[in-house]
């Protein structure tokens, strides 16, 4: 660790205030779309079919929305030792969330002479490898980032090319 | 030259790589998933049933629904249970069974046996033995698909139930005098094997005097095949001292090689 010599800071281009700001925008509305609008949707569609929806609709958007905005965070942090955590936080949450919604996962459909109840709760868990996966890679980050400041911004935010002295 | 990329940096690529390669293959097992379910179907030959005895005073009913999985997963544990009660307003729980646990593999084409074994005994028994219903039944069926999805169907049924003696019925005369102090009684017995088994045994008819002492008795050989009518009649010889007027009846009982039944007693007229 005592060998780290950070890189220069001309060796990488943060992105601009405004520029994180534009990412996290455009992260909260695709998170808003995803976990709040499409549940919404899910449910009036399955209610056109008789079909309950299994969750309550008010905390389901309001886990969406949690999520949304560490997602949203978690862009507009990305170029800054808070990626690690509030990236963790994100996935932390995200496996929180898929677990809540396995407790209760059961799509309940009746007709005339009888019912048919399908159970989703496993799929839900396997689902959760994916965020799991991404919290150990945000952990890894969050370890660079105390360990090793600045190391991954000339990958991340590689340096904007120089005019050429021809072309001035 | 480009610096290479810092071994923690590598490794935290590497486990977000690993997290979308993840995501993709959840979403492809799931898309297989619903195209291999969205296939399964009961299989032509479909659901059958059968009935035969299986034992004293019991009928045995076998079905099977064939169902063909043609898509990738197994279907785990698939059971199913079964229920039979006499149509309302009794409702009595009439008969219970099921199927055992049967895995179905994927690609295949298997049957899945059931069975429910129905008493011919007692009062409910008498019910069954000689008349044609209309039984409500209730269907459970349990099974996982693929290991991931839990499924539980109910249905509600009824299931049509041929009386073996269906109408069931004996009619007597009026003793007919005969000589050396005896009469005839006759008596006519018949009924329609609406089961699906057939029905071999006899029919014994006994004649009681005021005491309930046995005057007479008369048998009639039975060989009813499934889906056939029985008419039978017997002049039971009886001595007209036995009789007694007003109290004498006649018994009619049916005995078969697993079963047997019996009307109440009729006074004679």
């Amino acid at each position: 660790m005592s060998d780290f010599v950070p890189p220069p800071a001309s060796d990488y281009t943060l992105p601009t205030l405004a520029r994180r700001a534009v990412g996290l925008v455009v992260v909260v509305v695709l998170g808003l779309l995803f976990f709040v609008v499409l549940p919404q949707f899910v449910s009036r569609e399955l209610g056109t079919f008789q079909l309950p929806f299994p969750y309550d609709l008010a905390a389901l958007s309001e886990f969406g929305l949690l999520l949304t905005v560490l997602a949203g965070l978690r862009t507009f942090f990305r170029p800054s030792r808070l990626l690690g955590p509030v990236g963790a936080a994100y996935h932390a949450a995200l496996i929180v969330y898929l677990l809540w919604l396995a407790g209760a996962s059961s799509l309940r459909l009746n007709f005339g002479n009888g019912g048919l109840s399908i159970g989703f709760a496993e799929l839900l868990l396997l689902l959760a490898i994916v965020p799991a996966i991404g919290l150990a890679g945000d952990l890894v980050t969050g370890f660079e980032d105390l360990t090793r400041p600045t190391e991954r911004y000339p990958i991340d935010f590689p340096p904007k090319p120089r005019p050429s002295p021809a072309a001035a | 030259m480009a610096r290479p990329a810092p071994p923690l940096y590598r490794l935290s690529r590497a486990l977000g790589r690993l997290a979308t390669v993840a995501l993709v293959l959840v979403l492809l097992f799931v898309a297989a998933l619903a195209g291999s379910a969205a296939q399964i179907r009961p299989s032509s030959s479909g659901f059958g049933t059968s009935e035969r005895m299986v034992g004293p005073n019991e009928v045995g009913i076998d079905s099977s629904i064939a169902l063909r999985n043609p898509g990738w997963f197994v279907i785990h544990a698939l059971t199913i249970r079964a229920a039979v009660s006499l149509p309302k307003p009794n409702l009595t729980l009439v008969a219970a069974g099921g199927s055992p646990s049967v895995d179905v593999p994927a690609g295949s084409n298997t049957s899945i046996p059931i069975a429910l074994t129905i008493p011919l005994s007692g009062a409910v028994g008498r019910m069954l033995a000689t008349e044609d219903l209309s039984l409500p039944t209730r269907l459970w069926v349990n099974a996982s698909y693929a290991g991931l999805f839990p499924i539980a169907l109910a249905l509600s049924l009824n299931y049509s139930w041929g009386a073996p003696l269906e109408g069931f019925t004996a009619s007597s005369g009026s003793p007919v005098a005969g000589s050396n102090g005896t009469s005839q009684v006759p008596v006519t017995v018949g009924f329609r094997d609406d089961a699906s088994f057939p029905v071999d045994g006899n029919v014994t008819i006994v004649v009681d005097g005021p005491s309930g002492s046995a005057c007479g008795t008369a048998e009639q050989i039975v060989a009813v095949s499934a889906g056939s009518s029985y008419a039978g009649s017997s002049d039971v010889s009886v001595l007209d001292s036995c009789l007694g007027g007003s109290g004498d009846t006649v018994e009619v009982s049916f005995g078969g090689p697993d079963w047997s039944f019996s009307i109440p007693p009729q006074a004679l007229p």
